[in-house]
């Protein structure tokens, strides 16, 4: 029995370097067994230590059946453009996103709110809050709005009779009348 | 779909390698006067500090400050790798590099030699030698 509580105890040791070590070899913002890194940096007399030290993470991985922040009845509609009091909790200060790691989103969720986004810069919500700098050059210089938030993958457009849209659509100045003069 | 579209993503997509490869670009050598890495070569957790020590040895890299002293120590110990940059003005600063990734190592040695983090991405031309 002593033996047997051994071996296991032993193996559950090298079970868990492994566990480590792939980790370790992922990425070092996030691990398999929850453990995370983060840089620490001490100045000592002229001499700046940068090292990794772990951090736990209090909230460990996320279960399957727990819903994230938006899926939850907290928000009891889906999100739209127009809800930029909500959206800029998910921006940093120079209006880019925040990635899902840090928000804590469903991935579902996490892109709806990312389209979102675009379409509130898009419609002009966010007035010059995040600089100038986002493209609104060309056609996006208009602001636009939305019917939903799928609404920018949508292909087809609406023909108005009797609007601009017939109004002058072949250039009538300065063309010739024929392709290849005969003269 | 867009300029604004990519602009708005950016911190979304984390891709290490294209970090990895713009912070080497970023790497600049003038503020630094020697650096001597120690590491063990058996030691389970050296691939950063020796990718470091290969892109501070690129030519483009030493060629912005050929006084730059690398010196090397192999150990036997099987501690952990580290190195020390000592900078013009006297300040050093000590990489304990265990745990971190490459791009971790060189972005922040770029930000304590008051490099940008990051380089330019795109097509460089080429450097008149």
């Amino acid at each position: 029995m002593q033996m047997l509580r051994l071996y296991a105890s032993n193996c559950a040791g090298k079970i868990k370097a492994a566990v480590e070590t792939a980790s370790r070899l992922q990425s070092t913002a996030s691990g398999a067994a929850g453990h995370k890194f983060q840089t620490k940096e001490d100045k000592k007399e002229g001499t700046t230590y940068i090292s990794m030290e772990k951090v736990t993470d209090s909230r460990g991985a996320r279960k399957d059946d727990e819903l994230c922040s938006l899926c939850t009845c907290n928000v009891p509609i889906k999100l739209t453009y127009k809800d930029v009091l909500i959206l800029e909790q998910f921006m940093r200060d120079d209006g880019t996103v925040l990635p899902r790691q840090l928000t804590g989103l469903c991935k579902k969720q996490q892109l709806r709110m990312e389209r979102c986004v675009m379409q509130a810069f898009w419609s002009g919500l966010f007035g010059d809050k995040y600089g100038t700098e986002a493209d609104r050059a060309g056609y996006k210089r208009f602001n636009r709005y939305w019917k939903d938030d799928m609404s920018m993958y949508q292909l087809e457009t609406k023909q108005r009779h009797g609007t601009w849209f017939y109004i002058k659509r072949y250039p009538t100045k300065n063309q010739q009348l024929f392709k290849n003069p005969l003269n | 779909m867009s300029q604004l579209w990519s602009k708005i993503r950016y911190g979304v997509r984390w891709n290490p390698a294209e970090r990895l490869a713009l912070a080497t670009r970023a790497l600049n050598l003038q503020k630094v006067k020697s650096i001597d890495i120690s590491l063990d070569p058996l030691h389970h957790d050296n691939l950063s500090i020796r990718t470091f020590w290969h892109s501070i040895m690129a030519p483009k890299v030493r060629l912005t400050n050929p006084n730059v002293r690398v010196k090397t120590d192999i150990r036997n110990d099987r501690r952990a790798p580290f190195f020390v940059a000592t900078l013009d003005d006297g300040q050093k600063l000590h990489f304990s590099t265990e745990n971190m990734t490459a791009m971790d190592v060189i972005m922040n040695f770029n930000r304590l030699t008051g490099q940008p983090e990051l380089g330019k991405a795109g097509t460089r031309p080429r450097a008149k030698i």
